[in-house]
Parts: structure tokens; sequence; C-alpha cells
């Protein structure tokens, strides 16, 4: 376990060096002050307008660092051949994937309670505040940590712009599996087509269920089971990609 | 093909049978980086790997320290199956080129390679003050590595790659960047490491590096291991090329082929076949005074080229 928080904490150090973190935060601070302005300018409920800008920042920041911090990282290991030196230690390499996925957990952890912090303390200024926020906040950081593994999972045998190709690709399909479900009943039961839906309904990640956003911004209660079980879910996807991740780093050659 | 001799007991690192090609792309025909490699590191002896670029000297490394796996053999480190992580608890690396994350300081390097090694917190931070001193950095170490020159970033290579207490270092190419002050203190630092009876493997170009460090050489070429040779033996059975002369006034010196004069003293180069002897006659008879009389032995670098030479002539045949 030492070797995996070693691994981890050397990540976390340098993905906190990278200038393109900051420059990331500072786009989603800003968009989450530009919601204030935005919100004056339109007719409604500038609360609600606050709460779903910042969410979504929340959101694309978070996908925005596992892309270019997290997919940056892993390209950097094996394009320099830093991950020969660590791996000439007696580190085993699922050690080294779950402790590269720690680290960069821990960056987008970090990142998402910076911003879920100012996100609260705007809502408080304008008293629309409700503990509620931070239910949205928590399911956008399990989220996020699910796209995390996925951008690991892609990088242990991909390119870099495949693997944020792949890494994307599955954030807008995870959001869009609802799409399916609709195409499933326009299709004639029984037919074969229908059943091919309805498998890729059940292989694809399904983030939906887990986007509690709009929920909480128009103050409609959330369920503890649905928070519960899409956590269990994203978080049982994110073990399973790492896992693959690791099965397929433990007999690669790092020429 | 060479063999090595007999693995004795407690090789840290044994090469049974062991091949590994390449495929850049799939639609190419696999590249034999090697091929059927048998060879053992004794216990406590300095192996100098020695080869022309594209030999295999980097892809036995890394099979060593399981970051390749073989098409066919084994490779057993610290008699475990080198793809163990375990194997590698007490052995050392230094690569060719460091490639350490350059925003770290040599201390944070060391101690991070210390941490992998399941070192105490306190150990660590000791034994990586005590190590990066004893490379020459102990300024330096709280400076992030890219402000390190390349001689530094290998000195600082070396502290990290001793950090675990290892039992058997690898080394490629350990004296690259480094000035001849730091290629000197950097042959006592491995010859102190022999004395402290760790096991030292290391690949190198420079033969007069491998010529004064190591007990045995490995030459490698094309993939093959073409011989493995004991210097100490070596050492007692080269062959005489020719003798060297220096004579102090005097005339000819009989057989002799003069090839520098300064003033009184001239430098003659006779024959191998020459008896030692019969050269300190020829001198008196010429009416010169002996200054001295030198054999002129076969060196590393002229076995090496043989060597390689001979493997060439196999490969034509």
């Amino acid at each position: 376990m030492s070797r995996i928080l070693a691994i981890a904490h050397s990540t976390l150090a340098e993905a906190i060096r990278h200038r393109v973190l900051y420059l990331l935060l500072v786009f989603a601070a800003a968009l989450m002050l530009f919601s204030r302005v935005l919100s004056m300018m339109t007719v409604g409920d500038d609360a609600k307008i606050v709460k779903d800008l910042g969410l979504s920042a929340i959101s694309v920041l978070g996908l925005l660092v596992a892309l270019f911090v997290g997919v940056g990282i892993l390209f950097r290991e094996m394009e320099r051949r830093t991950v020969q030196v660590t791996l000439s230690a007696p580190v085993a390499r699922w050690e080294y994937i779950f402790g590269k996925y720690l680290g960069l957990a821990a960056t987008i952890t970090i990142n998402t309670a910076v911003l879920g912090l100012l996100l609260a303390g705007m809502t408080l200024w304008r008293g629309a505040y409700t503990h509620c926020l931070w239910a949205a906040i928590f399911m956008l950081w399990i989220e996020l940590l699910f796209i995390t593994a996925a951008a690991v999972f892609f990088s242990s045998f991909s390119t870099p712009i495949f693997s944020a190709l792949f890494t994307s690709a599955v954030y807008v399909v995870g959001h869009l599996c609802w799409a399916l479900t609709l195409l499933e009943q326009k299709l004639p039961a029984g037919s074969v087509a229908r059943e091919v839906v309805h498998g890729l309904y059940l292989v694809l990640p399904d983030l939906e269920y887990g986007d509690i956003r709009a929920l909480v911004v128009h103050g409609v209660p959330v369920g503890l089971e649905r928070i519960v079980w899409a956590t269990v879910y994203e978080l049982a996807w994110a073990g399973m990609l790492l896992l693959i991740a690791a099965l397929a780093f433990r007999r690669r050659d790092l020429v | 093909m060479a063999t090595s001799s007999p693995t004795p007991a407690g090789a840290p690192l044994v090469y049974e049978g062991v091949s590994k090609s390449y495929r850049t792309h799939f639609w190419q025909r696999p590249f034999v980086s090697l091929d059927g490699l048998e060879m053992a590191v004794h216990p406590g002896e300095i192996l100098g790997l020695l080869g022309p670029n594209g030999a295999g000297k980097t892809t036995t490394i890394k099979l060593a320290l399981g970051l390749l796996f073989p098409d066919r053999g084994e490779v057993r480190l610290m008699g475990r199956c080198a793809s163990e992580p375990a194997s590698r608890a007490e052995v050392g690396f230094l690569p060719e080129s460091p490639y350490f994350p350059d925003d770290l300081t040599g201390r944070e390097l060391v101690e991070f390679a210390g941490r992998l090694h399941g070192l105490e917190s306190a150990d660590r931070r000791r034994r990586a003050a005590e190590l990066l001193e004893r490379v020459g950095l102990s300024e330096a170490m709280d400076r992030p590595l890219r402000k390190y020159s390349k001689g530094m970033v290998q000195r600082a290579g070396m502290a990290r790659a001793l950090v675990g207490h290892p039992r058997f270092v690898i080394l490629d190419e350990p004296m690259s960047g480094l000035d001849p002050i730091g290629r000197r203190e950097f042959r006592d630092l491995i010859l102190g490491l022999r004395e402290e009876g760790v096991t030292v493997l290391f690949a190198s170009h420079v033969l007069a590096d491998a010529e004064m460090l190591c007990d045995r050489v490995a030459i490698l070429d094309a993939g093959k291991l073409l011989a493995i040779r004991d210097l100490g033996r070596l050492e007692r059975e080269r062959r005489v090329l020719r003798w060297e002369v220096e004579v102090l006034g005097g005339g000819e010196v009989a057989g002799g082929e003069l090839i520098a004069e300064r003033g009184d003293e001239r430098l003659w180069r006779l024959p191998a076949e020459a008896r030692a002897q019969e050269i300190v006659e020829a001198v008196a008879a010429g009416g010169g005074t002996l200054l001295s009389l030198t054999p002129q032995r076969e060196t590393l670098e002229d076995l090496f080229l043989r060597t390689l030479r001979g493997s060439d002539g196999d490969r034509q045949s």
C-alpha cells in the first residue's frame, strides 16, 4: 500500500505543478462569476442560473483536467520513460496503475472541492443555498472519478490523442444513454435491432442516472437511494476499468 | 556462440536461453534483439556488458528488470523470476540517459525511490542526504533536476540507484555525461561497491572504463553473446604484440624501428618475437644505455575488435 501511496503522492505533486490545471481552475471560476452577470440579464430565477452554470463548470473542468492533466501525465511517463525508472523498483504494474489513478483522483477531488466551495459561497451570497447542492457536487465528483478511471484505462494502451478522444466519447455516450432507451421503445418488439440497442444500453456506462444537477437546480428532492446506487454503479465501473487497465499493462513490454 | 561458465550458487542474475524480438509495425518482420542468451552474473563481481550500438545491451538489462518479457527462455533475478516485483527489492538501477521527472529536486528523487523500496521516513531522509553527499551533490540536493547539468543528473541517478541498500546494481552507461573528475569518482564509487560485496552489472561503450573496473566482460553483437572473458586471466594470458625500448645514446638497435627521438633519447619498436635478453644485448652492442623495456600487450580493445571481427567472419561465411 505504501508504494501505491508513494506513486499517488508523486502524481498529485506533478499534477499540482501542471500549469494547465491552474488555467482550467481560473477558467471555471470565471465561468461561475460570469453566471452571476448572465443571471442579471435573464428573465427568471437568477439563483438557478448560478447553480446550473456553476455545476456545469465543475463538470467540464473535471473532464478537461482528466483529459489534459491525466492523459498528459501518463503519456509523459511513457514517452520519457520515467515509468521504467519507477518500475525498476519493487513495484508491481497494478500498483503503478492504481497509484497513478489515486494521484489523479486526489487532484480531481481538490479541484471539485475548491470549485464546490466557491459555488456554495456564491449561492449563499444570493440567498439560494441549500444542502442539496452538495449532493449534486458529490455526484459530479463520483462521475469525475469514473471519467479519470476511463482516462487511465485508455492511456494504458493507447496514444494520448486517442485516449483523450475515447475518454471524451465515454463522457458524451454516458450522458446520452437515455437516447438508447428512447430508440429501443421506437423499434419493433422482438427485432434484432431492438435487442442490439438494448444490449448496447446494458454494456455502456449510464452517467445520466447519477446526474442530479437539474433536480437540485430546480429544487426537486433527490432520494438517498438514488445517490447510493449511482455511486456504487459508477465506482464499480471505475474499478472495472482500472482492473482491465492493470491486466492490459501487466505484460506490456516497456521498450 | 559463447556461453557463460557454470552458474554459481547465489548468482544474482541468470539468463537461460533468452530470446527477444520486437515488431515495430505489425506488417514488418520482427527484429531479433537477443538470441538464446545464456549468461550468469557471479556474486560479488563487476561484469561489463560490451557491444556496439544495437548489440542488445539495453534489452538484456530491461529483461533483468522485468520491463520486457522474453519470447523464449527465462531470466532469474535474485533467485526469482525477473517479472516478480519482489526480485527487485535488493536491486538498484541507473538508466542510460536518466529520465527522471525534472521538477523534482535531487533529494525528492532519491527519497521517492527510497519510499518505493520500503524505507521508513527517517531512514530515507538520512540515506538520501548521505548518498547525495557521496556522489558530490550535497550543495545542489534541494535544486530541481531541470537545473542540473547532465553529469549532475547522472550523479543523482546513482544516488537513487543505491538508496534501497542494494546487493546488486545494474548501471547502463554510468559514465556518460561525466567530466574526467566525475568519471574517476564514479570508478572509485563502483569499486567501493564491490568492496562492500555489491555485485555490479554495467553496460558501457567505453572500453577503458570496463578494463579498469571489470572482473569479467561479456561481449554482445547483433543479439548474440560472442564471448565472456575473465579480465584477470586475460591480464595473465595477454599476448605481447610488440616491444618498446627507450635508449640513451648509442647507434641502431638491431631489428628495431625508430619511432621517436628527443635529444639523445630514442624510442625503438621491436617485434613481438624478440626476446627481452636479446633486446638488452642488442642495445649494449649498439653502444647505448637501456632506459626502459616495455612489452605492449593485447588490450581489451584488441580483444573486443578481434571478437567482433570474428563474428563478422562467421556471419559472412
